[in-house]
Formats: C-alpha cells, structure tokens, sequence
C-alpha cells in the first residue's frame, strides 16, 4: 500500500516539466527538492519509464509545468459590468481569443501599470492600452492539447498520485523573479530595487527560458535553444546568451520599458559561465550572476546535491511545487477525468479519515468514562462489603443484647400516645374534693369520647381532641333559701375554675337550685300562713366540668 | 473507476469505510451498551452502600436511643403491656383489685376484643388489642371505688382508657345505716359503673396468624 497517495498525509509532490524534447521530473519533499530523470518523447518506453519514475518516487501528486516553445499568452482588457458576469465573460472571450486551443486560462493583471502585451517568442508587442478607458487587465494564456500531453496524464493515470494540476512555467515562476530580486537586492543593500527583472536560466534538454516580470507579473517570457556549456569554451555560452538577451532586451521598450524603472538581470547556471556575461550586457542594469542551488537557498528551498549546478528548471520546478494552488492553472478533459475522481476520493478519504478519528475520539471518550466507572465499582464494591460487614457487626451487637429493636420501639410509641389520650380522673376529683368544702356529692358522672388509639405520622403531634366531662351533682334540703344555695354552688364553681382552668377545664353551674333570673320558673308560698317547704323536698343541683381546647393538656 | 482511481486508493478507501464500521458497530454494540451496564451497576452499587450506610447509621443511632429506651421498655414489658388478653387472668386480677380495694360486689363484662392493625405494630410483627371492659361496683364508700379504679390503671396488665364513670350515693350514712351494718346486713352505700377500653400489644403471628379470621381493624384515629 502506497501511503504517499494519501495527499493529506504526505506533502510530497512530483513535478513534470515538459519540454520539446520531453519530460524533466523533479520531486518536492517538503521545502527539498530532488532530480528524479529526464524522460525523452522519442523513447520507446515513455509511458513505462515516467510512471515508474512517478510510482518509485512515493510522491502524493504529480503537478505539470509546461515548459514547451509553444504557449500562448495575450492581454486583454475586460470590462466586466457585475461580479455574477466575471466568469461568463471571461470565458467567452477566452473562446474568441484562443478558439483552437482547449487549455486556457485568465488571471488577473493587478498591477497599475502592467505591460500592454505579454510576448511568447518572437510575437510582436502590442501597443499599451488607452488608461483612460474602463477595464481590467487580464493576461489571457493557452497551451495546445498535444499528444505530448496526452500521453504524460496517461502516466499519471497509471499511478497512485493525485493530479495536482496542469500550469505554464513562466506564469507560475513569475513571483520567483519577484522574490530573487528582493532577495538579491536586500543582499546587495540596494535601496530602491529595480521595477523590472530578467531571469536567465538554462533548462535541461538546452532551452534557454528568459522570463521578464515588472514587479511581480509576467510582461514577456522566451525559449530558444542553446547549447550546453562546455569547459573551456566558457565565453562560447555566455556569448549564445548574450545575443539572446539583446533580443529580449529589444523587445522591453515596447513593453513600457524605460532606463529609470531599473532593470534586475539575473543570470541562473554555474557562475564560471554566467560572470562572464556581466562584461557583455551594455544597457544599465543590476548583474547577478548566482547558481541555481544559492538561488534556491535564497528563496527558502533546497536543490539536492545531485541536480546539475547550472541547469535552472529544478528551481521553477521546486518552486511552482511549493504553491498550494497554480496562480494559473490550465483545465482539460484529459485532467478532469484524472483529477476528478481522484480529488473526490481524497475528499472521501479525508471525510472518512476524520470519521475515524471522530469515532476514535467518541470511543476514547466512552472507553475513558467506562475505565473511570470500572474503577469506581471496584471501590464502591469495596465500600459495599465493608458497610455489609459493619452492619453485620451492629446486627450481631443488638442480637447479643437479646432484644428487638423495632418491638421496642412500636411498645413505646403506641404506649405514648395511649397515654396522651390517656384522662386522670383521679387526680380531678382530687381538686374537686378540696374545693367541696361542707357540700356533699350525691353523683358523679364522668364521660369521655373518642378513641384513645390514634394514628399518627410523628409521636410528637398533638393527639385528636376527645369530649370529655365531668359532671357533678348535688342535693340540697328543701328548706334552704335556693339563693344561697345558689351562691354556694358559685363559691365552688369559682374555686374549681382557679384551680382547673390552668389545666384546660372549665366548671359552670348547669343546674342551679333554683333559677332565680327572668327565664327561671319559680313556684312558692309566702305569707303568714304559707307552710314552709319541707325538708324532705330537696334541691338539686349540678356542676359541669369540661375539658376545653385552647389550654395546657389535662394534668395527669 | 478502477483504472482511474487506481487499486490501491479503492483499497484504501474500503479499508477506512470498513477501520470506520468496526469503530461505529463497536461503538454502538458493545462498548454503549457495556458502559451503561458498568454505569447502572455502579448507580445501583452506589445506591446500596448509601442505603446500607443510612441503616448502620440509623442502627447505631438506635442502639443509642435504646440505651434511654430500654428502662421504659423493662417497665412497659413488666406491667404486661405485652398480653393476649386471656380473660381468664385479668378476671383473676381484677377479683384481686377489688378485694385490695373493698369492694362490696363488682360484676365483670369483657365486650368483644378487636385487633387494630396499626403500622407501627406492624413492623415489629405486633398487633394492638382493644376490649371494652364494663364493671358494675357496689360499694360502702366512694374512696373504695376510687382506689378500686387506682388499682386497675396501676396493676392491670396493658394500659387503661376509662371511657364512663357513674358513681352514685344510693345511702347516706346515718345511725340506722350504721345500726344496720353492725347487725350484720351490710348493704351498699355507692353505686358505680365503670366502663374502659384495655390495651395491649401481642404478637401477629399468635394472635391472628395467617390465614385466620380475627378481625382486624385499621388504624382508629
């Protein structure tokens, strides 16, 4: 299993440069970058020959610079009424600007000043646009379908790698140019870095690509070939690369080129055969003649040891790598189908590697949660024994005491609260007896209503309240005044209250001897010759005591 | 697909789409329902030291309380708290009562005892029984009857409600009352009705095991 096909695991990538005499393939492994081959068209083998060069490289994806003669650039200014139109519009003239070639693409031209016309070999330059009129600036670009290209993607798709994309390699080596001159002039201490920059560079398979940028965005880019430098023959090559730098150089003021932007040149190869160059440039400008491995160290990479020290396309192809996403990337439908698919099943795989780890996480958590309750049973069983046992003690403990618990505790309870109930007549009549003083009782009559056993929630609440009575009964000789009988039963009423209302009872006369008020029937003879009342026709009389609520309870 | 995509990715891709189904299948069928098992069984283990932990608590909180408690058990168990009610004894007893007392004559009537199922009893395994006791006195003087009535809520075994009390001079004491006494006719002078409801507590399983037909009342409030 190949896990450098998983993108999002591993960051490398492989770079194919296609040339016009074949493939250049570079590999990027984090910010190091390493020649694999070169691979020519007319090799038998070609399609075998990348594709193991790709599958032995263990790269994640594969990105594609075309580095061909044939590339096709134009400026066009677009004016674009709405946002919602951009893309409609563009693409229509897209199709009118290149309506043989399937892969193009636009971008953006930002800078306020950006040359009139980008030139592809010896394409003439046009002449700068009207700055008055509406518009944006696009750099419109296109590369032909070839069977070349054709025949690269069929490698690709004969691996594991993910298709990266499909870009022109002076347009995404454009910010390089950018990057060097800063870096060269910071190095220099230059304080005013030129707005224009020429690099040289000399590609494997013998192309000569000079790229030329104001500030950061391509104005004219050219390949012709050369030949290789030879020792010895040193001034032969810087004299091939000089002619052709004139040429470029020629072409500049077309491009809006003046003296006074300030010209960066900077001379890519091995610096035995670049110096010389430095003697034959006669227009003002800032020489920098820098292997492309210092080069590469400047701008943050690192070219392997093994890759050739003049030749220049490990650099671009090191540095378009490092892009997350080509700054103009090319679409065709031999692309889609490769890169389509394979971008959907990294999506996948990516949505079901965070499904796993989801899932990981929720079950880590749980699994945490079931380690921590696993533990805490263990105490608590633990904890369960030991109580089982204290209380198997304490059981013993009261055993041993030969008593039950629950019958004492019931006897008491339902003892107390009989006993709340519970009306001492005895201790009643006690203070009856004190107070009768000469009278005598001739009755007595106790009642008391309601049960005695009440249910109760608590053994503290007050118990239901019983009627309870007592009633006293008195006779008194037929020939006594009733008045002061009256009074008698009174005197005793008084005392009886003194002493019981503290205790919640309260005494009346309910039946004097004789009522005397208005409401009393009274019957009796007066005169000198009415018979006195006999003795033996007595008087009665009756006390009632009751047991009243809003009192201390009944003293026992 | 396979062609575009490659063997390896399409492997791979079933090869996490099956890591991610054991990991969900797992997941869902066995580690929940084991947590939850784990999680109940400690809820449920929890629970049970708590409740065991509160009952060895409130046991040595009892055995305090019996301390104090004992004495007035001792005292309660002694005055025959615990009985079953035989008529028997307690006519025996109240015919004692009644000789301490002097009592000219006392007719007995025991009504029909009932049991009260009280909840309180009844996790002691006891039942509280109640019977109406009825004594008709007849008597030379009222102090006899009250002593009389001193004796039974002293020495009658359970505790004592007394319900209704009538007592009546039917005499008053003079010379020829006296005369008559000493030439050997002693007749009462005071009359009285005593009526009580006598409580007791006895154990369920003796008085009404299950299965009989005793009645049994509910708690009376």
């Amino acid at each position: 299993m190949n896990f450098a096909s998983i993108p999002f695991l591993s960051p490398n990538r492989v770079i194919i440069i296609m040339m016009d005499d074949g493939v250049c393939v570079h590999k990027l492994s984090g910010s190091d970058e390493i020649f694999l081959g070169t691979v020519p068209w007319r090799r038998t083998d070609f399609e075998e020959a990348l594709s193991k060069i790709i599958s032995d490289s263990g790269a994640a994806s594969v990105l594609i610079l075309n580095d061909a003669v044939e590339q096709h650039y134009r400026k066009e200014k677009i004016v674009i009424p709405t946002s919602f139109d951009r893309a409609n519009i563009i693409k229509r003239r897209l199709n009118v600007a290149f309506p043989s070639y399937p892969m193009r693409a636009a971008i953006e031209l930002k800078g306020p000043k950006a040359p009139s016309k980008v030139q592809n070999n010896n394409e003439s330059a046009g002449k700068s646009e009207d700055k008055e009129e509406k518009g944006n600036f696009f750099l419109f670009a296109a590369a032909p379908s070839t069977e070349t290209f054709s025949r690269v993607v069929r490698c690709v798709a004969k691996t594991d790698c993910n298709l990266a994309g499909y870009g022109l390699l002076p347009v995404e080596s454009a910010g390089l140019l950018k990057s060097l001159s800063e870096g060269l002039a910071k190095k220099a201490k230059v304080s005013a870095p030129a707005a224009w920059t020429i690099l040289v560079g000399q590609h494997r398979g013998g192309g000569l690509r000079q790229i030329v940028v104001r500030g950061s965005e391509l104005a004219l880019t050219r390949v012709t070939p050369i030949d290789e430098p030879k020792a010895g023959h040193e001034d032969v090559w810087a004299a091939d690369v000089s002619s052709e730098l004139q040429a470029t150089l020629s072409y500049l003021s077309r491009f809006g080129y003046s003296p006074d932007d300030g010209l960066n040149i900077i001379v890519l190869g091995d610096t035995t055969y670049a110096e010389i160059l430095n003697g034959m440039i006669a227009v003002p400008s800032n020489f920098h003649a820098i292997s492309p491995y210092d080069a590469a160290k400047l701008v943050g990479i690192k070219l392997s040891f093994s890759d050739d020290s003049h030749f220049s396309d490990g650099l671009h192809a090191a540095w378009a790598g490092k892009k997350f996403s080509l700054s103009l990337p090319l679409l065709s439908r031999e692309i889609s189908e490769i890169a389509g698919p394979r971008k959907i099943a990294s999506v996948v795989m990516v949505l079901l590697t965070f499904g796993i780890g989801g899932a990981l996480f929720g079950t880590s958590s749980v699994a945490q949660k079931l380690f921590e309750d696993s533990q805490n049973l263990d105490v608590a069983k633990a904890n369960l024994a030991e109580i089982e046992r204290i209380s198997q003690e304490e059981i013993k403990r009261k055993e041993e005491m030969g008593i039950d618990i629950s019958l004492i505790k019931s006897s008491l309870e339902i003892s107390e609260r009989i006993e709340k109930q519970h009306e001492n007549i005895l201790s009643l009549l006690k203070e009856v007896g004190r107070n009768l003083g000469h009278l005598r009782l001739d009755e007595f009559n106790f009642k008391n209503e309601g049960d005695a056993m009440w249910s109760s929630p608590s053994p503290s609440e007050k118990p239901p309240s019983r009627k309870t009575e007592y009633k006293l009964m008195f006779s008194f000789a037929g020939n006594i005044n009733p008045k002061d009988g009256n009074k008698e039963m009174d005197v005793l009423v008084r005392g009886l209250n003194e002493k019981l209302q503290p205790l919640s009872y309260q005494a009346e006369v309910s039946v004097p001897l004789q009522n005397l008020t208005f409401s009393g029937e009274v019957d009796r003879e007066v005169g000198v010759t009415a018979a006195q009342r006999e003795l033996s026709k007595r008087y009665n009389s009756e006390v009632l005591i009751k047991k009243v609520e809003d009192g201390k309870s009944s003293g026992k | 697909m396979v062609r575009v995509l490659g063997s390896n990715r399409l492997l791979f891709i079933v090869a996490l789409a099956l890591a991610l189904g054991c990991i969900v299948s797992g997941y869902y069928y066995w580690l929940v329902p084991f947590s939850e098992k784990i999680s109940n069984d400690l809820q449920t283990t929890k629970a049970a030291v708590d409740d065991k932990y509160q009952q060895v608590a409130r046991m040595k909180e009892e055995y305090v309380l019996l301390q104090s408690q004992l004495r007035s058990f001792k005292e309660l168990e002694a005055k025959g708290f615990f009985n079953d009610q035989d008529r028997s004894p307690a006519i025996d007893k109240l015919d004692k009562l009644s000789g301490y007392a002097g009592l000219l004559k006392a007719s007995l009537k025991f009504g029909r005892g009932q049991m009260i199922n009280d909840p309180v009893a009844e996790q002691a395994g006891q039942v509280v029984l109640k019977s109406p006791v009825t004594i008709s006195i007849s008597s030379i003087d009222d102090v006899d009857i009250y002593s009389f009535i001193k004796f039974i809520e002293e020495k009658f075994p359970g505790s004592i409600d007394v319900t209704y009390l009538n007592l009546k001079r039917t005499e008053i004491f003079n010379p020829a009352i006296l005369r008559k006494i000493g030439s050997g006719d002693i007749s009462a002078l005071v009359n009285a009705e005593l009526q009580f409801d006598w409580f007791t507590m006895a154990s369920k399983d003796i008085v009404a095991p299950a299965g009989s037909d005793h009645d049994i009342a509910n708690g009376v409030k």
